[in-house]
């Protein structure tokens, strides 16, 4: 019996969490569920676009941590 | 999920031997992700840059004593101390104003400029903006499994335990999440394929 894949199969095959025959499931089910597919597109564009999102703190907080984590090292071994 | 030639695991064991450059490639490796987790939970960029020493103050203390136990697990480890330093700040000043520019745009510090021009540059950060409002709209319970999973990269499961949801529920709400900022997108005419360019 073939395995139909789910929207929710879509979220754990993108986010590698999925077997190897969930992955197998899914892309036999794009064979004659064309929606599934463009959910698939859909999602993985989408992803891809969060990932562009996310912004960065400044060069003045990451020297400060780093800084820190050296000023710990000196202090520890004092 | 990006493979690295050197794991996470490996670089905190030689930050464990005193290795400060394998902290700074950790830091460097992990930053936006946890600086994002902050920033959209208090919606503020000065008090997120302090809330992101804070969260690494708390880490160097944690790997440092050697109470760190969590190996080949950095990210989601780090960002849920990010995660509640940052909802523990929100409670205490229940909110937080957000920081605008004079023409109205929020201010978005540390771009990476590359090789783009200025102008395509601003294009796409004006692009992320519209993306990071759509996301602090959505529901909580949304927002909140989409910032566990794709920034904090927990597991589904691992979301459906901190939350005390099924692993069902969970894929819904990650699912309803990318459907509304879809949604959000096509009102504002913003494509994927070409250049984004909102109307």
């Amino acid at each position: 019996m073939i395995k139909t894949s789910t929207p929710n199969d879509i979220l754990r095959i993108l986010y590698n969490e999925a077997t190897e025959e969930e992955k197998q499931a899914l892309t036999s089910s794009f064979l004659f569920d064309e929606l599934l597919e463009e959910t698939y597109e859909t999602f993985k564009e989408l992803l891809e676009q969060l990932d562009l999102v996310g912004m960065n703190p400044s060069q003045k907080t990451v020297d400060a941590i780093l800084t820190y984590s050296k000023s710990y090292s000196l202090h520890s071994t004092e | 999920m990006r493979k690295y030639a050197i794991g996470d695991s490996e670089l905190i064991s030689q930050y464990k031997k005193g290795n400060e450059g394998a902290f700074a490639i950790l830091v460097n490796r992990h930053k936006k992700r946890i600086y994002t987790t902050i920033y959209m939970i208090v919606k503020d960029q000065y008090l997120a840059e302090d809330l992101m020493q804070e969260t690494f103050v708390k880490v160097v203390h944690t790997i440092k004593s050697g109470r760190y136990n969590e190996e080949g697990k950095f990210l989601p480890w780090v960002s849920r101390i990010a995660h509640n330093l940052a909802i523990d700040h929100f409670r205490k000043a229940k909110r937080y104003p957000t920081i605008v520019m004079e023409d109205g745009s929020n201010i978005f510090n540390s771009i990476e400029f590359s090789e783009d021009s200025y102008e395509s540059h601003q294009i796409q950060e004006d692009i992320n903006a519209l993306l990071r409002g759509f996301i602090k709209e959505l529901p909580d319970a949304q927002r909140e499994v989409l910032m566990m999973r794709h920034y904090m990269q927990m597991s589904f499961q691992e979301i459906a335990d901190a939350t005390g949801v099924s692993i069902n529920t969970a894929l819904g709400r990650m699912r309803y999440a990318l459907i509304n900022i879809r949604k959000k997108m096509e009102q504002k005419n913003i494509a994927y394929d070409q250049n984004f360019y909102p109307k």
